[in-house]
């Protein structure tokens, strides 16, 4: 369903890269729903012998955009609910390619788009972060290193030779969080996860988070928590409808993005109200 | 030019950083193979995880490995002796037994691969690694698999009367030939499986019609001459007999038998590969 797109060679707009982490242009990511899902092999022999094809609609998660992010910024991505952000994201993160366009990212990444993909029920605590550090891209002896400041991070000393199913849900999430942070990427990849995990642990990972921006690690950051953006981020962008809308100060662009939605809450109250009133109407 | 821009003006320390540029990408085979390369380590451990939690919470653990074959061996034997013995079959618990390994090697390689794929599906949609590991990671367990029933192996052909000779070592090219064979049809399986729920019902047919069709319990003489023509293009039986070759009657298989093992080998890997790497971009739309 997925075209990499092979005109990928044609000139793309000549850009100094010497300052910058991440690089999107003119990304383009088309989905393509079935109208009927076809799932066994039975099903599509019986359509490619009585030739009866499978009807597509097509959805264009993103459009054309382009971002360009330099090296230690702190970027929030913000959003309305399927607007793109985590198309854009996975993009980044290289788990999807996008239909057009063009990605590039220079050093390593962590990405925390779900803490703790990956984990394994059986296995203890120590194990898995071996394994998550694997996924990471770590070789055993580079983790060996590691892996005495990922459980202190983590706070879960006690518990790391038990098996993960024994864990809760916060402590999962934060052994999640102690092998990402740990890794120490160049660019670190967030999608909404810190809301997990209780107040103190919140703290803890912004705090983690701010000294990475020290250290100029680049961040890439997608939150419903506007107020956390402020806080964290330098720049941000505000993803519509699959076209980049807005980029700019952190600040300005949050505050646009919330008029936005106050706008759109008052359209949808008057649209609902209009509603209500039409059967009140016929009952008369 | 527009090389100088992308690929020029890097500082000592951006230098060392590994870039990933999805417009530099011509092959997405080659850039597969590197990224597997990359992630061996992930490999070795996707291995031991799936060892450990096979055999963690189970009485038997290991030694349930080394059992499994030679039961189904001994009911073999008990069924099969006298029936075969009129074929002058000399050490025919060696002769099952070998056939047995190698296939069950296969068998459960590739279909591991299958579940293996499709079961860390969350995984390839949340996080990027490259999908081949997890084909290559069933191949490897079902590899360690073979380790540990290959020592009872020996241990049987010795008891039987078979002299042991420097000509059992040569077992291990058979195995590592069925091993890449295994990986090349899993690169396959595993793909299709992601697409279509049924592959595995269809999948475990064809494998119990190839169990019949390969001479793993019964002699070759007992096939019609023609169909004995046909068995020279089933790899299966190429990896088998140049094991047997090799242990019960101490000789190479000849020349034509030994190319085309490891050429079907190669080639199915080749193929797989090449396969693999044409569907691995519309995973993340599965999953």
């Amino acid at each position: 369903m997925l075209t990499t797109s092979k005109s990928s060679q044609t000139a793309y707009p000549a850009v100094d890269t010497s300052e910058l982490a991440i690089v999107v242009s003119e990304c383009s990511v088309r989905y393509r729903l079935p109208t009927e899902r076809i799932s066994t092999m039975k099903e599509q022999v019986i359509r490619q012998i009585t030739r009866r094809t499978v009807k597509y609609n097509e959805f264009w998660a993103l459009r054309k955009v382009n971002l360009q992010i330099r090296r230690g910024e702190a970027v929030a991505l913000v959003g309305r609910n399927g607007a793109g952000k985590s198309t854009l994201l996975k993009c980044i993160a290289k788990v999807q390619r996008p239909t057009t366009g063009r990605i590039w990212v220079r050093g390593s990444m962590a990405p925390i788009i779900e803490l703790g993909a990956g984990f394994h029920p059986e296995l203890t605590g120590r194990e898995n972060i071996y394994l998550n550090g694997a996924m990471l891209g770590f070789s055993h002896a580079e983790m060996e290193r590691k892996v005495d400041s990922i459980i202190e991070f983590s706070e879960l000393a006690n518990f790391i030779e038990s098996p993960l199913r024994t864990y809760s849900s916060g402590m999962h999430a934060r052994l999640g969080f102690a092998v990402a942070a740990e890794a120490d990427p160049d660019v670190l990849i967030i999608d909404e996860v810190l809301s997990v995990g209780d107040e103190a642990f919140q703290r803890k990972c912004m705090e983690r988070m701010r000294r990475f921006r020290q250290r100029g690690t680049t961040i890439l950051y997608v939150t419903h928590a506007l107020d956390s953006i402020a806080d964290l981020c330098d720049h941000a962008a505000w993803i519509d409808g699959g076209r980049l809308r807005y980029y700019g100060d952190a600040q300005r662009v949050v505050g646009m993005f919330r008029d936005s939605m106050e706008h759109d809450a008052d359209l949808a109250e008057t649209q609902r109200m209009q509603v209500v009133r039409v059967p009140a109407k016929k009952s008369r | 030019m527009r090389q100088t821009v992308w690929g020029g003006n890097n500082t000592v320390q951006s230098a060392s950083m590994p870039v990933y540029d999805t417009g530099t990408i011509r092959s997405q085979s080659l850039f597969e193979f590197r990224e597997l390369i990359r992630y061996r380590f992930l490999v070795s451990n996707l291995v031991a995880r799936d060892l450990k939690v096979r055999y963690k919470r189970s009485v038997l653990g290991f030694i349930w490995v080394m059992l499994s074959p030679l039961l189904t061996m001994g009911v073999l034997v008990i069924v099969f002796s006298n029936f075969f013995g009129r074929f002058q079959l000399a050490h025919y618990p060696v002769y099952l037994l070998c056939g047995i390994l190698i296939f069950t090697l296969f068998a459960q390689a590739s279909v591991a691969a299958m579940s293996n794929l499709s079961g860390n599906g969350s995984v390839l949609r949340r996080m990027y690694v490259p999908p081949s590991v997890f084909v290559a990671s069933a191949i490897g367990s079902a590899l360690i698999n073979l380790l540990f029933s290959i020592v009872p192996f020996f241990a049987l052909a010795f008891i039987n009367g078979v002299r042991p000779t420097v000509m059992w070592v040569f077992i291990i090219v058979p195995c590592l030939e069925t091993a890449l064979f295994s990986f090349g049809v899993g690169l396959i399986v595993a793909p299709l499986m992601v697409f279509f729920n049924d592959t595995y019902e269809i999948y475990t047919v064809l494998l119990t019609v190839l169990n019949y069709l390969t001479p793993v319990f019964y002699p070759t003489s007992i096939l019609p001459k023609w169909v004995q023509q046909v068995e020279n293009y089933n790899p299966l039986f190429l990896f088998i007999q140049s094991a047997r070759d090799a242990v019960i009657y101490n000789q190479f298989s000849n020349p034509g038998m030994l190319i085309g093992a490891a050429g079907s080998a190669i080639g199915a890997f080749i193929i797989g590969w090449l396969f693999f790497a044409q569907m691995e971009g519309k995973f993340a739309y599965h999953f």
